[in-house]
C-alpha cells in the first residue's frame, strides 16, 4: 500500500513537472519575439487580414485563455503548423524526426549499457591493477571529453584518413544504414558509457567486498556464476537508475551529435528553427524532449521497487 | 587540516594551464592585429588561409584571414567571463536556496526542495534553447548565455548546501553556539558557510569546467554568444565546413577546449581530495 502511495506520489510530480514545462514552454513562446498571424499573413497583408486571422487563431484572447486551447489541441493532436517552407504540420514533423532520434539514443544507451557494465565489472574485478587504471583513466577522459570535440576526431579517422564511413545523413542513403548510424551513436554513446563504467566499477568493488561474497567463493561457486549471477545482479541497481538518468542527457546530447552529423531527428529539427525563429515547431519539439525525459525517469523510479527488493521494503 | 599539501601533480598541472589561459585572456587581444570581431581587409584574398607560423598569425588565418590565435583569446576571454559569472551566480542563489530549505518550515523546505529537484533534473540545454527563443537566436550576447546556463545550474549547489548544512548542523560546537543564543543568520555565516568554502571551490571548479562545455556546445550550435564574437563552439562551427580541406583550423579550438575542461576537472578533484579526503570518488 506504501508502495503504491510512493509510486503515484512520483506519478504526480511527473504530471506537474509537465504541466510548469508546458507553461514555462507557453509563456516563453509568447515573449518570443515576432507576431504569429504577421508570420502567416506574410509582411505585406493589410492590417484587417492580420487582425482576422488573429481572431481565427484565437490570438485576440488572454494568455490563460490560449494555453487552455493549446494543450486542449495537443491532446487532441493538433499541434498547430510550421511557419517556414510548406507550412507542414507539427505533429507531422514530430511524426517523422521523433522515431529517428529514438533510434539513435535507444542504440546509444544500448552501446553505453553493454560496454559501461562490461568495463566496469572487469575494472572492478582487477580492481588497482593496470586494466582497471587503464579503463579507469579512459573514462575519465570519456566523460570530460566533450562529443563535439569527438565528433571530428572520428570523422577524421574514419571518413578522411580511411574512407571507411559517410561523413553526414543523405536523404538517399548510398549504403547500409549502420554506416550512417555508426558514428552519431558512437559520439552519443560515450559519455554515458564512461559514466557507467565508472559506476559500475564504484558498485561492483563495494559489493565484492560484502560478506555474502567471501561464503560464496568459500562454497566453491565458479568464477563467472559469482561475478555474474552473486555481484554483478546486486550491483546492478544503480546502474539502471544512471541508464535512466543519462537517457534524459542523452537528447541533449543528440542536438550537437544530429547537427555535427546532419541527422534528420528532432534535436537538429529544434536547432532549425530556433535559427528561423519558428515558434510552433520550438514549442513542440521543447515539449516533447521535456516530455520524454520525464517519462523516462518516471520509469525508473517505477521500476527500481520492482528490480529490488530491498528499496520495496524499504518503503513499505 | 593544516600541515596537509596539495601534492598531486595533475592538481599543479591545470593550475599552471589555467594560469597561462588566464594570461592568455586577458592579454592575448591585445596582440597588435586588426580587430577578430570585425571582418578583415581582404589583403590576403588570393591566399586567405595563412599557415601556422605565418608571421603576424602564429598558428595560421581562417578563410578570410583572422588570426586563429587573437580568436582563441577572445573566445578564451567570453569562455572564462561566461563561467565565472554562472558559477557566482550558481553559488549565490544556490547556497541562499539551501540555507532556506534548511532552516524553514517543513512544507517551504519540501516544497523548496521539490522544486529544486525537478529543475536539477532537467537538461540544461532545453533551458537554454527556450531563452534563446525568446530572445531570438540573432540577438544572443553573453548576457543571455549567462541567464540561460545559471537557471539550470543552481539546484546542484542547492543540493549540496543541503546535504552538508544537514551534518554540520549537528556538530557540538555549532551545537553549543546556538545553546549560547547564537541567531540562524549567524550561525550561518559566522560557523555553517565558512566550514564549507572549501567544497564549494572544489564543486564549483569541476561545474566550471561544466558551463564552459555548455557554452561551447551552444555557441557550437549556433545558438550561443553569436558571430562576430568569436567563441571556441563558434569556432569549432566553422571549422566543421571546412573540415575536408583545412583540418587543421578545427585542432586548436578543440584542443584549447578540452585541455580547459580537463585541467578544470583535475583542479576541482585535487581540491576535493584535499579539503573532503572522504569522498573518495568512483
Amino acid at each position: 500500500m506504501q508502495l503504491v502511495r510512493a509510486l503515484l506520489s512520483r506519478f504526480a510530480f511527473g504530471i506537474v513537472s509537465l504541466l510548469f514545462i508546458s507553461i514555462i514552454t507557453f509563456v516563453a513562446s509568447d515573449l518570443a519575439p515576432g507576431d504569429p498571424a504577421t508570420y502567416i499573413a506574410g509582411e505585406k497583408a493589410s492590417p484587417e487580414t492580420i487582425q482576422r486571422i488573429r481572431e481565427n487563431l484565437g490570438l485576440d484572447k488572454p494568455l490563460p485563455i490560449r494555453y487552455v486551447n493549446y494543450i486542449g489541441g495537443i491532446v487532441k493532436g493538433d499541434w498547430g503548423e510550421s511557419y517556414s517552407g510548406t507550412h507542414e504540420k507539427v505533429s507531422a514533423i514530430l511524426g517523422r524526426t521523433m522515431p529517428m532520434t529514438l533510434r539513435l539514443a535507444l542504440l546509444a544507451i544500448l552501446l553505453a549499457s553493454v560496454v559501461g557494465i562490461s568495463m566496469g565489472t572487469i575494472a572492478a574485478i582487477r580492481e588497482t591493477r593496470l586494466l582497471d587504471r587503464g579503463i579507469l583513466s579512459a573514462s575519465t577522459f570519456g566523460v570530460t571529453l566533450p562529443n563535439f570535440v569527438l565528433a571530428p576526431i572520428l570523422t577524421f579517422i574514419f571518413c578522411i584518413k580511411f574512407d571507411m564511413l559517410p561523413t553526414t545523413w543523405e536523404t538517399q542513403l548510398r549504403g547500409p544504414l549502420w554506416m550512417y548510424l555508426a558514428l552519431p551513436v558512437t559520439v552519443l554513446s560515450l559519455r554515458p558509457m564512461s559514466l557507467l563504467t565508472r559506476l559500475t566499477r564504484a558498485s561492483m568493488i563495494e559489493t565484492l567486498r560484502q560478506e555474502f561474497i567471501r561464503t560464496a567463493t568459500a562454497q566453491g561457486v565458479p568464477p563467472f556464476r559469482l561475478m555474474t549471477k552473486y555481484a554483478l545482479r546486486n550491483a546492478i541497481l544503480p546502474v539502471v537508475t544512471a541508464i535512466g538518468t543519462t537517457f534524459g542527457f542523452l537528447l541533449t546530447g543528440s542536438f550537437v551529435v544530429e547537427r555535427y552529423f546532419s541527422y534528420p531527428g528532432i534535436g537538429s529539427t529544434t536547432i532549425e528553427a530556433i535559427l528561423s525563429n519558428n515558434v510552433p515547431v520550438i514549442q513542440a519539439c521543447v515539449l516533447v524532449t521535456g516530455f520524454i525525459f520525464i517519462v523516462v525517469n518516471l520509469i525508473v523510479d517505477i521500476l527500481l521497487p520492482i528490480l529490488d527488493p530491498r528499496i520495496r521494503e524499504a518503503q513499505v | 587540516m593544516k600541515g596537509k599539501k596539495l601534492r598531486d601533480p595533475l592538481f599543479w598541472i591545470g593550475v599552471t594551464y589555467m594560469a597561462l589561459l588566464l594570461l592568455f585572456a586577458i592579454f592575448g587581444p591585445l596582440i597588435p592585429l586588426p580587430d577578430p570581431k570585425l571582418d578583415p581587409v581582404f589583403d590576403n584574398a588570393g591566399k586567405p588561409h595563412l599557415p601556422m607560423g605565418s608571421p603576424g598569425a602564429l598558428l595560421g588565418t581562417d578563410e578570410i584571414g583572422r588570426s586563429f590565435l587573437q580568436r582563441l583569446a577572445y573566445g578564451a576571454r567570453i569562455s572564462l567571463f561566461i563561467g565565472f559569472a554562472v558559477q557566482t551566480i550558481n553559488l549565490i542563489v544556490g547556497i541562499t536556496v539551501g540555507v532556506i530549505a534548511t532552516f524553514s518550515r517543513k512544507w517551504v523546505s519540501n516544497a523548496v526542495m521539490r522544486f529544486t529537484d525537478g529543475m536539477f533534473a532537467f537538461p540544461d540545454i532545453l533551458f537554454a534553447i527556450l531563452i534563446v527563443g525568446i530572445v531570438g537566436a540573432t540577438k544572443v550576447g553573453p548576457l543571455a548565455v549567462i541567464f540561460a546556463l545559471s537557471i539550470s545550474g543552481w539546484p546542484s549547489i542547492a543540493r549540496l548546501t543541503k546535504t552538508q548544512l544537514a551534518t554540520l548542523k549537528e556538530r557540538e560546537y555549532v551545537v553549543a553556539a546556538k545553546a549560547s543564543g547564537a541567531s540562524t543568520a549567524y550561525l550561518v555565516f559566522k560557523h555553517l558557510l565558512p566550514q564549507m568554502s572549501g567544497i564549494f571551490l572544489a564543486v564549483s571548479t569541476v561545474e566550471l569546467a561544466g558551463t564552459i562545455i555548455s557554452e561551447s556546445t551552444l555557441g557550437f550550435l549556433g545558438i550561443g554568444v553569436q558571430p562576430p564574437t568569436p567563441t571556441w563552439g563558434g569556432m569549432i562551427n566553422s571549422a566543421r565546413t571546412n573540415f575536408n580541406s583545412y583540418p587543421v583550423e578545427l585542432l586548436w579550438p578543440c584542443l584549447i577546449l578540452s585541455a580547459t575542461v580537463f585541467s578544470l576537472n583535475f583542479i576541482g578533484d585535487g581540491l576535493r581530495n584535499y579539503f573532503d579526503p572522504k569522498s573518495n570518488q568512483g
